[in-house]
Order: C-alpha cells, then sequence, then structure tokens
C-alpha cells in the first residue's frame, strides 16, 4: 500500500511544463516592454502638460491614463520574471506564476470598465 | 524533481480562472460595443462624406478586425480559464498543460495587436500634419500656479467648476501613481 506522504501522479506538474510555458516569455517581454515604454512617454506628456497649459486638470487626467498603461506593463514584466525564475523543483513556482497572472488579468478586467465609465461619460457629455 | 500541483496553486489557478472570466466579459462587451459603434459610425459617416468612402471603409474596416480580435481573445480567455477551474476543482495538473496553447495564442493576439498599434502611431507621426505640429510656447505660469481672477458671481461659479475638475483629476492621478507602486511590489502566495 502506498504511504499518504507519496504524491499522486495526477498532482505532478510534467517536467516540460515549465519549459512550454517559459516558450512564450519573449512575446510576453515584448509586449510589456513596448507598454512600459508607451506608458512613460504618456507619463513623460503629463509632466509636458503642466507646463505647457494653464489648466491642470488635463495634466491629471493624461498621467492617470497613463498608470492605466503603465501598471499591467509592470504586472505583465512580473509574470515573465515568475516564469523565468520558475524551476521544476520549486513547488511554489506554480502558485507564485498563476497569481501573477491573476494580477494581470484582475487590472485588465476593472481597467476595461473604467475606460469604458470615461468612453461612456464622454459621449454623454458631448451628444 | 518535479514540481507538486499544491492546495496553493489550487486556489490560485481557481483565482485566476474567476478573474480571466471576468476580463473575458469585459474585453466581448468592449468588443461588441466597438463593432457597433464602428458599424453605426461608419455607415452615417459614409452617407454623410461620399466622397470620402474609400478612407472611411479602410478606416471601418481596421475597426472592425480590432473588435473581432478582443471577440477572438475573449473567447481564448475563456478557454485558457475553462481549464485552468478544472485543474482547481479535480486537483490534477494535467488541465494546467491543456491551457497552454490558449494561453499561447492569447499572447501571440497581444502581440500582434501591440505591432498593429506601433505601426499606426509611426505612421501617424510620418504624416505631413504630424511633421507641421509645433508645441505651443511655455505658458508664463506653470498650470499649478494659476489662480482664477475673481471678480464677479458668474466669475466666482466657473473657478469653483474649475478647482473641483482639478480636485478630481489631482485624485485621479494620485490614484494611478498608487497603481503603480502597488504593480511594482512582485505577487505572492497568500
Amino acid at each position: 500500500m502506498a504511504s499518504p506522504t507519496l504524491r499522486k501522479p495526477d498532482d505532478v506538474l510534467p517536467p516540460e511544463y515549465f519549459s512550454r510555458l517559459a516558450a512564450n516569455a519573449p512575446l510576453i517581454l515584448a509586449i510589456g516592454f513596448v507598454g512600459l515604454l508607451f506608458g512613460l512617454v504618456v507619463a513623460a506628456f503629463a509632466v509636458l502638460l503642466l507646463f505647457q497649459v494653464d489648466f491642470p486638470a488635463a495634466a491629471g487626467m493624461v498621467f492617470f491614463m497613463a498608470s492605466l498603461i503603465l501598471t499591467p506593463s509592470i504586472h505583465l514584466l512580473h509574470y515573465r520574471a515568475e516564469i523565468v525564475r520558475a524551476s521544476t523543483a520549486d513547488g511554489d513556482a506554480l502558485a507564485r506564476v498563476l497569481r501573477q497572472q491573476m494580477r494581470f488579468w484582475r487590472f485588465i478586467g476593472v481597467s476595461i470598465i473604467v475606460w469604458m465609465t470615461m468612453v461612456g461619460i464622454a459621449v454623454v457629455r458631448w451628444t | 524533481m518535479s514540481a507538486t500541483f499544491t492546495p496553493e496553486a489550487a486556489k490560485a489557478a481557481q483565482s485566476l480562472h474567476n478573474w480571466t472570466r471576468f476580463a473575458a466579459l469585459m474585453m466581448a462587451t468592449a468588443g461588441a460595443i466597438l463593432l457597433i459603434a464602428t458599424l453605426v459610425i461608419a455607415g452615417a459617416a459614409a452617407s454623410k462624406y461620399p466622397a470620402q468612402r474609400g478612407l472611411i471603409a479602410a478606416a471601418g474596416t481596421a475597426y472592425a478586425i480590432m473588435s473581432l480580435a478582443m471577440l477572438c481573445f475573449s473567447f481564448l480567455l475563456v478557454r485558457h480559464g475553462q481549464k485552468l477551474e478544472t485543474a482547481a476543482k479535480q486537483h490534477r495538473a494535467a488541465p494546467l498543460v491543456e491551457a497552454l496553447p490558449y494561453e499561447t495564442g492569447i499572447w501571440a493576439i497581444a502581440a500582434g495587436y501591440v505591432a498593429v498599434s506601433l505601426l499606426s502611431i509611426a505612421l501617424a507621426l510620418m504624416s505631413p500634419e504630424a511633421r507641421a505640429f509645433r508645441p505651443p510656447p511655455e505658458v508664463a505660469q506653470p498650470a499649478w500656479q494659476v489662480r482664477p481672477v475673481v471678480v464677479d458671481s458668474e466669475e466666482r461659479e466657473r473657478a469653483d467648476v474649475v478647482k473641483k475638475v482639478n480636485l478630481i483629476s489631482g485624485a485621479l492621478a494620485l490614484g494611478g501613481l498608487v497603481l503603480v507602486i502597488v504593480a511594482l511590489k512582485p505577487a505572492v502566495p497568500a
């Protein structure tokens, strides 16, 4: 009879799981890096607006939009780092990878609601 | 040595499934709204400006492809989430492996999206209008130093509205900064 400390075979991740997951890492890095650069450009534009217009609200709103671009990009870069760091010997690696991916999708879902609300308000305001 | 599908990982897979379903629902809603808006606006614009039909058709097609890509993206996201849920509920590692092709598809579509966006930004920056653009000269008073001059009640009312808008925008900017700072901290299993 098997000892209760032995793992059930189906509980064990296949050894190639993390290497197959890591095959996505270059794509994730590219998306995250481009998003980060774009977000930084928008944030720099917000700072520029503070000096070029006499209406600070515009700068605040542009900076908020920059943060909506920067935040998921940072989550993606963290996710990529977790994928690269994960190894078959680390039991917690999978939980960390899944949790980091969860943070990304949670932000995407919430920010789509925010974008749709902002567009909705703009459409109602100007029509 | 192989890693096990720990209860902690199962919990993380379940919450990842919940949030991917939410994100997919939001993305499908946004994609459907974009598709309907594109058809309505392109149709109205084409009848109002018959001479510009070619341009309107090109722009409408681009937006329609973008919204269809969003719908396709949300479908892949739902399938990815379903595999994660199966893995979490049955506590089996095999569905996690089955979820990998969906995840690859999701990142491939996202990368295509980013590439097309970069291409359109590059094309917009190369246009004659963009090249002719010159930033406005620096204002004498930076925005945060501007204090509206209050003369009569109407101007006082307007100054109050401006103050309120500035406060809301400042709160949004601060909220955005907090989001970025929180994102900088990597996630740790609870």
